[in-house]
């Protein structure tokens, strides 16, 4: 019943983009406005988790929409609306990480304060709220530091499979590539990941006393 | 203390809880709003910048053609010198001395031509 709910709700955000992209073809260039409010977030976990800068991030993300205005007429919706903007998104990043030579600067966002994230993570342990603080902030970064040395490919493959919670085949359509190279990709990346987070793994390194 | 352990995919999930601020935002749409407005506009372009950004394009080709063209006048004159001793016979002179300056921009040669030839006419001459 959930997956059913889902899938409706899926369907009913692509039409509504579908509309509201006749809109844009038939002049009304306002309605761009629409998608800018519903994707930018998204674009920015996707972006901001390949770069770990939210300056870099903030930059990419305006030329992402700026060339999705540009060439939004010629979009024939062949494939999802997010597909499509995702896939530009991605090429952005990629050709600006290509080009990037200085070393990434992270700049790490906040985890809402500890609250929510502390609550998703550590339902229910009992660890005072300072140690909590040191401990979320050291987890951050040393997730961001992981993630980083990963190859571009890798990184693409993990953020949208596990930080945006896109399938396979979506994400096989968004790189155009096959569904196996994202699936091997993937099992290549965690188990890179694994290695450089075993500290802080279950069931993997030596628990700290 | 017992470090709490997590699963990777659990620790990946997390990520989503990075986002910027409001403030963030306010700043992007305005940004991004701005661009677009420009976006929209029709760009207006001086003839300045046009003529500009045709040279910037076509110098280059220009002055390849340029140089090639004056290559092929150069070797042509220096080959066909007797053709052209033809041409410039006193009599044609007058006639041709307006196209000879304008097809050939190796100068020195057309000029020891013609002075060769207006050296054998009576009282006819042509200063360069």
């Amino acid at each position: 019943m959930v997956g059913e709910d889902e899938a409706e709700k899926a369907a009913a955000s692509d039409a509504e983009d579908l509309e509201w992209l006749e809109r844009f073809k038939s002049g009304n260039r306002r309605a761009f406005e629409f998608f800018v409010k519903k994707y930018q977030r998204r674009l920015f976990r996707v972006i901001y988790n390949m770069t770990s800068s939210k300056e870099d991030t903030a930059d990419l993300l305006q030329d992402v929409f700026l060339k999705a205005f540009r060439s939004l007429e010629t979009f024939k919706g062949q494939s999802k609306f997010y597909t499509w903007l995702c896939r530009i998104a991605i090429n952005k990043t990629l050709d600006f990480l290509d080009a990037r030579k200085r070393k990434p600067v992270y700049s790490l966002e906040t985890w809402g304060e500890g609250g929510n994230v502390a609550d998703f993570l550590m339902p229910g342990e009992n660890i005072p709220a300072a140690d909590r603080a040191v401990l979320l902030k050291e987890l951050q970064e040393k997730l961001n530091e992981a993630l980083q040395q990963l190859s571009h490919n890798h990184r693409t493959v993990v953020v949208l499979f596990e930080i945006e919670g896109m399938s396979h085949a979506e994400i096989a359509k968004t790189l155009q590539c096959s569904e196996g190279t994202v699936r091997s990709r993937l099992h290549y990346a965690k188990e890179q990941l694994k290695q450089s987070l075993s500290r802080y793994l279950k069931g993997h390194g030596r628990t700290e006393v | 203390m017992e470090e709490p352990k997590f699963e990777l995919e659990r620790l990946l999930k997390a990520k989503r809880f990075e986002m910027p601020d409001e403030a963030f935002w306010d700043a992007f749409d305005a940004r991004l709003k701005a661009s677009l407005a420009e976006e929209k506009q029709p760009r207006r372009v001086s003839w300045k910048q046009y003529l500009g950004a045709w040279l910037r394009r076509w110098s280059p080709v220009a002055a390849v053609g340029l140089f090639v063209f004056g290559g092929v006048c150069h070797f042509s004159s220096r080959f066909n010198a007797p053709h052209l001793e033809m041409c410039f016979q006193p009599s044609d002179i007058r006639s041709c001395r307006s196209l000879s300056f304008h097809v050939s921009p190796s100068l020195g040669v057309v000029k020891s031509v013609l002075k060769k030839n207006l050296a054998s006419t009576d009282g006819d001459r042509f200063t360069f």
